[in-house]
């Protein structure tokens, strides 16, 4: 079983806490990716789980077995890095099968593996080229390949598509959902850009400032972030935020200017909850705007200041206590225009004010 | 307001820029948007003065300046990677186009502009700190502040935020607008990221290898776009490209699919004339694809072979024959991958593109 | 500055004022170094000595030439030099390596350790010679003393010996010159990014493994450039020869070089002197061909 666990771990750089408690556990095949800012310790979790850096307490598990001990090349892992680290002057196919040379596999399995590996990846035109020759792209299919063709019990990639053309990226991305479903190999995953995450994550691990805060399938953290960071994080662009005030069953903005009015559960359990500064959310889809003002809707009004006009959509921004607000709808909005926003009310979300935890 | 005309630069064997006209009005953001290697660069630097065009003229407020060294030109410059002077704090460096001899401003007129400048662009309490302390974002932030302090006759723009952190670069791209609704200046801004150029500029042009495809407002380059080269540019996602062919009044894209356009009366002699062997290129965009059709309803049949939450949406890639479609479905779609997937696209969204040189045809 | 303060036919443009500033340098270099080396190619072609000037110049055109390329002594000479420099070279380089390889992780006292090791490049090789002379002396020197202490041999004939005397030479010029390659191939080490050898440690890579596969590869291109450097500085080697054996015992050490000052400088026969000159010159500057193709080729593949 190539289950991974992680139990409390930390790892400190002179007083830096990169790692500060970490606790997670991965099944057998599944995606997991560790999202997170620059900073955050998503790269140097993956680097204890690798074995090359060794954590300041807590216990990393392969299965049952506690690996804290063990060498990388003991615990039969394979990781693809950010800057591609091939063998410089060898061809495609000998950096390929280089980590099997190593192990003393005979050269007509080694053969077998290869043209299993370059058939899966699209390998087969470029396996005798030098690796400098090769394309950033092409190159890190190259470490890929490296990478599965041990068929390594985990699978861990750090960021690595950071360093490709945005076109490459996208190629690269729909690849490697592919591939890891076919190979069924537990798979972990470090990178800072959520549109990866989002595409290719079975489960969602975001971290900050060396600590894990929320952990979930994409759509479970997109449609509910635990905190005003998840919420602004993931999702392009992230959910908008505003400080207001509880006053029964309305939000208050900007000292009292603009009011939203709740329906009637929601604020029940708001007063229920006790907290009266509250930090409101709400992702741009899910704003709409009328000229109009609409009879039996809450709404606030509003100026829009700016509007970027895309194909499908166009996003326009307003001020709301003295936040910018982001809104994406499919007609068109006059630059300038004053009008009415609507926040579709099954998908507001609220914030405790000091803690920007979820309410709920 | 600025004005090149013709202009051709070669480097060697290489023609990086390739008769390029293009007129950016005054207060006008033109954004030149291509692929890494399009000349993108280039053109700008001809245009700051850094660079002289084999061929052509530059003209700025109805004066050739094609020979003018960049000093005279009264223009302003942001390069890809940041020019801060790593020996002055932020101040000094925004300070210092400010404090350029044959510019000198009194002290106190300089302190007034930087406070402007840093309050747009929400540094002023980095102005006293050291380059080297700087994170990227801010040394982003503080390089615009020294090209925004300035008032030049027109800005030029080369990535400026290409280094960023993606969330940055969305913060970035809105307070962006907003600072040239303010300031009103003219800009011609250089990027390879579509998402950056459409929310920006006003105009874009489309520039590849060295050649201007077309200029248009993004609402007129995804309406029309007249060669392959801009719809594969207007992502995201980019146009879907398919080999069909024009037989006996109708065209036909693959025949398990049934995917078989049959097509108007007058409209077959005029497109025929364009295809080659009858072979044309069908695009279509993935946002005028319908997925998850009805039982009923008429569709053509492919096979899901990719899925990606994409927040508001998802991309759904499908196999169609030896093309994989990118559409874009609801945020729940429920496909499985490899399942057959039910998907639509009327006749009046397609477009035509000639085979060998990519360029569009009208019926 | 504006566009209406531009005026296109300026006198003193950028060009002509960067110009300026170049002419005092140059004209005190085509003094310094262009009128000897004028003068050197003149006297080649004749047969002339400065102690003797009333002798007159006797043109002879190249029969200096003809003479040092045919003269079977010279030839001998340049084997000499030819087989002093690889040996010095190729242990310079294997000492040079190694000591780096060595010294690449950091550990405790580290920086005294390579301080040390620097050292011995920033004596003046006259120093040098001299006290390796003293080192290597049969009968009291320090060489001699530890070998018969550690491993009980010798008495060794360093310096007086015809057939020793090229190894105490070699032994010299590595001790002072190995540290330079060191140093450059330290850098050229450290610049090689740390996650190469991380991939290779997940590979289950050995040490021997990936100093052949990344260290070498990567650092070749310094390595390469040291060795030419060291090749070229090689032939020229004449401080060192000089103070540690004066070209003997004999001729047993004569390097190429040394035999140049003994022509122009102890028999002072400037004409064949200067002969001689224009050979190593023109030796060297081929050899300083390649060096500067190779570089320029690395700068080119740096900047793909």
């Amino acid at each position: 079983m190539a289950s991974v666990r992680i139990k409390n771990l930390k790892k400190f750089y002179g007083s830096v806490k990169a790692v500060d408690g970490v606790d997670l556990e991965i099944k057998d095949q599944e995606f997991v990716v560790l999202l997170g800012p620059s900073g955050c310790g998503k790269t140097t979790t993956l680097r204890c789980i690798a074995g090359l850096e060794s954590p300041a307490s807590g216990e990393v598990y392969f299965g049952d077995r506690m690996v804290n001990a063990l060498a990388p090349a003991d615990r039969n892992i394979a990781m693809v890095f950010q800057f591609f680290a091939l063998y410089p002057h060898l061809n495609a196919m000998d950096n390929i099968s280089f980590p099997l040379r190593a192990q003393g596999v005979p050269a007509q399995k080694v053969k077998e593996k290869i043209d299993w590996v370059s058939n899966l990846l699209g390998l087969e035109t470029i396996l005798k080229r030098k690796v400098q020759t090769l394309p950033g792209g092409d190159q890190q299919k190259v470490a890929l390949a490296r990478a599965i063709v041990r068929s390594p019990a985990v699978l861990l990639l750090d960021e690595p598509l950071s360093q490709l053309d945005e076109k490459f990226r996208e190629e690269m991305r729909s690849e490697l959902g592919r591939i890891q479903k076919s190979l069924q190999v537990t798979t972990i995953y470090v990178t800072h850009d959520q549109r990866e995450a989002m595409a290719l994550a079975d489960r969602i691990v975001l971290m900050k400032d060396g600590k894990i805060l929320q952990s979930g399938s994409p759509r479970d953290i997109y449609d509910n972030p635990g905190s005003v960071f998840a919420g602004y994080f993931i999702g392009s662009p992230g959910m908008n935020f505003a400080k207001c005030v509880l006053d029964g069953n309305r939000l208050l903005f900007g000292d009292g200017q603009r009011a939203l009015q709740l329906p009637g559960d929601l604020a029940t359990l708001l007063n229920e909850k006790g907290k009266r500064n509250l930090i409101i959310g709400i992702r741009p889809e899910h704003i709409s705007f009328s000229a109009t003002q609409r009879e039996s809707v809450s709404s606030l009004k509003i100026k829009v200041t700016t509007v970027e006009k895309f194909s499908q959509f166009e996003i326009f921004s307003f001020r709301l206590s003295e936040e910018l607000f982001l809104g994406r709808v499919r007609e068109e909005v006059p630059e300038g225009a004053e009008g009415y926003v609507y926040f579709l009310p099954d998908r507001l979300r609220l914030f405790d004010a000091e803690t920007e935890r979820s309410l709920f | 307001m600025l004005e090149l005309e013709g202009i051709t630069k070669r480097f060697g064997d290489i023609t990086a820029v390739n008769q390029l006209s293009i007129e950016v009005s005054a207060g006008e953001i033109f954004v030149l948007l291509g692929p890494t290697g399009a000349g993108k660069t280039t053109t700008l630097r001809i245009a700051a003065g850094l660079e002289t065009p084999d061929e052509g003229r530059v003209i700025l407020d109805g004066r050739d300046v094609t020979k003018m060294p960049p000093s005279y030109r009264d223009v302003a410059m942001i390069f890809e990677a940041h020019n801060l002077y790593p020996i002055y704090n932020v101040y000094d460096n925004i300070a210092f186009p400010l404090r350029a001899p044959g510019r000198q401003l009194p002290d106190k007129e300089i302190k007034e502009k930087i406070s402007k400048v840093a309050v747009d662009l929400h540094i002023s309490h980095l102005l006293d700190r050291e380059i080297t302390t700087l994170s990227g974002g801010e040394i982003q932030r503080a390089a615009l502040a020294r090209t925004l302090v300035r008032t030049p006759r027109i800005y030029l723009m080369d990535e400026p935020l290409s280094n960023l952190d993606l969330k940055l670069r969305e913060e970035l791209r809105v307070e962006f607008r907003e600072l040239h609704r303010r300031y009103g200046a003219t800009m011609l801004y250089v990027t390879h990221d579509f998402v950056s150029a459409v929310s920006i500029g006003n105009r874009i042009g489309i520039l590849d290898r060295g050649k201007l495809h077309q200029v248009g407002t993004p609402d007129e380059l995804h309406q029309d776009p007249r060669t392959v080269t801009v719809a594969a540019l207007m992502e995201s996602p980019p146009m879907n490209f398919m080999p069909c062919q024009m037989a006996e009044g109708s065209l036909l894209v693959d025949r398990e699919a049934k995917m078989i356009f049959p097509l108007p009366e007058g409209q077959w002699s005029k497109a025929r004339e364009k295809a080659e062997d009858g072979e044309v290129v069908l695009g279509v965009w993935p946002e005028d694809i319908k997925i998850g059709i009805l039982e009923g309803e008429r569709a053509f049949q492919g096979l899901i072979v990719g899925k990606e939450f994409q927040g508001a949406n998802t991309l759904v890639n499908l196999s169609v024959g030896k093309t994989i479609l990118k559409t874009l479905g609801d945020p729940g779609f429920q496909g499985e991958f490899g399942r057959p997937c039910r998907f639509y696209f009327p006749f009046e969204k397609i477009y035509l593109f000639d085979k060998r040189n990519g360029e569009r045809i009208y019926f | 500055m504006n566009a209406n303060e531009y005026d296109p036919k300026e006198f003193l443009t950028e060009k002509r004022f960067k110009i300026l500033f170049v002419w005092p340098s140059l004209i005190v270099l085509l003094f310094l170094i262009g009128y000897p080396f004028i003068m050197l190619i003149f006297y080649s072609f004749f047969r002339f000595s400065f102690l003797r000037p009333a002798a007159g110049l006797n043109f002879i055109g190249l029969e200096n030439y003809q003479f040092l390329l045919t003269d079977k002594y010279t030839w001998e000479r340049f084997v000499f030099t030819g087989k002093f420099v690889i040996m010095a070279v190729v242990l310079q380089f294997l000492v040079g390596v190694g000591s780096a390889y060595l010294l690449q992780e950091k550990f405790r006292g580290r920086g005294v350790i390579l301080t040390l090791v620097l050292m011995p490049m920033m004596l003046c090789p006259i120093v040098v010679g001299l006290f390796w002379k003293y080192m290597f002396n049969t009968q009291w020197g320090i060489i001699n003393y530890l070998l018969k202490i550690i491993f009980n041999v010798g008495p060794i004939e360093w310096l007086a010996d015809e057939h020793n005397s090229i190894y105490a030479a070699v032994i010299a010029d590595t001790w002072m010159w190995a540290p330079f390659m060191t140093l450059l191939s330290l850098a050229a080490f450290t610049a090689i990014p740390r996650y190469l050898y991380e991939a290779a440690s997940v590979d289950r890579a050995s040490a021997w493994f990936k100093f052949r596969h990344i260290t070498l590869p990567l650092s070749a291109p310094i390595l390469v450039l040291a060795l030419l450097f060291r090749l070229i500085d090689s032939i020229k080697q004449f401080d060192l020869i000089y103070t540690l054996t004066a070209g003997g015992p004999g001729d047993a050490t004569q390097t190429i070089s040394f035999t140049l000052y003994k022509i122009a400088f102890q028999y002072f026969y400037t004409g064949q002197g200067s002969a001689l000159a224009m050979i190593l010159l023109i030796t060297i500057i081929c050899l300083s061909t390649f060096l500067i193709m190779y570089m320029t080729r690395l700068i080119e593949k740096q900047r793909s």
